[in-house]
């Protein structure tokens, strides 16, 4: 086969990947309509602004006595757009976050700064292995529904769940279920001693794969994973908060804070 | 009839909002464009949720011009050409997103990219890796089949150019294990 003719499969089938054979026609207009929303804000900002600054400056004839204090909690508190781990259409979610809190560089997750366990995340999961430690040859579909991932979940072999319970987050209900990662030696960058080598070098205990790119992968030994597993207008997405042994009450409280905030956009 | 509220809303010189046929004709171009603006912005980005973005931002673009719009064929160049140039710029800032948080990053990331051996994941991450021009070069040679002087067009640059950017584009491929020999 020449490399003509291999391309153009290849780039073909990578085409085909993606169903378009239906699109919303209306998409182009309500886009124009929100930069022009966006444009009238910035507009407004920017007047805003320059009032505020003639004020500071004496120019204008803002007053300063009524100002409001600093410092209020909730003001500390910041909104994170980020994207559904093999999800391929249009849609993700926001959380508000506390200070310290921070989106990795794919927009997918969101991550304490310099911890290696506190994160949060959202999941359309496509593989999930019998064994996460020799996890090549054992990965499996669950199924699509809530019912069978839990399932799965409940099946997995090393790792511990607790019993689901029903729970409801964004108005969206499902399992609510917690996955303790085994004792296990440790070293290097999450390198789990005699586990599979995802192809880089190192030895991953596979928590599953998503339906497009992504791989979830156990960071350090005893870490938890609390899975809120929901069925979102007909899809079923995991939101998966991780925390180490190591990690605070406190720490934990964050992490189920920003879930509780946690909002889906343009999923259905 | 328009009322004076809907004129504050959209009153802003936009021909899509004063003329509701601009509205119907522009649904009508998407329908017919978009799926293969979005296959083409998906093979440059590998990701769907970027490539509807990067085509719903090309239309936009095009809002104001639908007026002058005589020969459809004429849009399917247009909106090729953009999203080609806007994909490009997509990268340029994820590249400098990256390179920002390489200097900050005092931590590996929490969760990595999958990494399958199969050989069409391999040449899948390849074609994703090349350089954005060469990447453009060899989608609208063997996916787009376009004859050097269109590509040239897209590309803005000399038919030598583009067979230099395919000639580098497959060169790199190659040199990825599983990927074309």
């Amino acid at each position: 086969m020449t490399d003509d003719t291999k391309m153009r499969e290849f780039l073909q089938q990578m085409a085909d990947e993606i169903d378009v054979t239906s699109v919303d026609p209306r998409r182009p207009a309500e886009r124009a309509h929100r930069h022009r929303a966006v444009a009238k804000a910035l507009v407004f900002v920017v007047a805003a602004a320059a009032i505020v600054t003639a004020g500071a400056v004496g120019l204008g004839s803002v007053t300063t006595s009524g100002s409001k204090p600093a410092g209020h909690p909730s003001q500390s508190l910041k909104t994170l757009n980020a994207a559904v781990y093999g999800w391929g259409g249009p849609g993700g979610y926001s959380v508000q976050v506390p200070p310290g809190w921070n989106l990795d560089v794919n927009g997918h997750a969101v991550s304490k700064e310099a911890s290696p366990t506190l994160a949060v995340s959202v999941w359309n999961v496509k593989r999930v292995p019998q064994n996460p430690c020799q996890w090549k040859q054992t990965l499996r579909d669950p199924g699509p529904t809530v019912g069978d991932l839990v399932g799965a979940i409940e099946r997995t072999q090393l790792r511990t769940a607790t019993a689901p319970t029903d729970v409801v987050l964004d108005g969206f209900s499902g399992k609510y279920v917690e996955w303790s990662v085994p004792d296990w030696p440790v070293s290097g960058n999450a390198d789990f001693k005699g586990c599979d080598d995802p192809g880089n070098g190192h030895q991953d205990f596979v928590t599953w794969l998503s339906n497009l790119q992504g791989e979830a992968y156990a960071r350090v030994a005893r870490q938890v994973d609390m899975l809120w597993i929901l069925d979102v207008r007909g899809h079923r997405l995991v939101v998966d908060a991780t925390y180490g042994p190591n990690d605070s009450s406190a720490d934990r409280e964050q992490l189920t804070g920003i879930v509780q905030s946690l909002r889906f956009w343009e999923y259905g | 009839m328009v009322s004076s509220v809907d004129r504050d809303v959209h009153g802003d010189g936009d021909r899509l909002d004063r003329d509701p046929d601009d509205g119907d004709r522009l649904e009508e171009l998407y329908v017919r464009f978009a799926p293969g603006g979005i296959r083409l912005a998906y093979l440059m980005t590998g990701d769907r949720g970027v490539a509807e973005d990067l085509v719903q931002e090309a239309f936009v673009r095009f809002v104001g011009r639908l007026h002058s719009l005589r020969d459809p064929n004429a849009f399917e160049a247009y909106l090729r050409r953009t999203v080609i140039n806007l994909s490009k710029n997509h990268y340029r800032r994820r590249a400098v997103e990256r390179a920002d948080l390489e200097r900050q990053a005092s931590f590996p990331p929490q969760i990595h990219e999958e990494r399958d051996v199969s050989e069409y994941e391999a040449m899948r991450r390849a074609l994703l890796e090349l350089p954005a021009r060469q990447r453009a070069a060899i989608v609208l040679r063997y996916y787009e089949d376009l004859p050097e002087a269109q590509m040239a067009e897209v590309l803005r640059c000399r038919p030598a150019t583009v067979r230099s950017l395919i000639s580098r584009g497959l060169a790199a491929l190659r040199q990825s294990p599983e990927v074309i020999r």
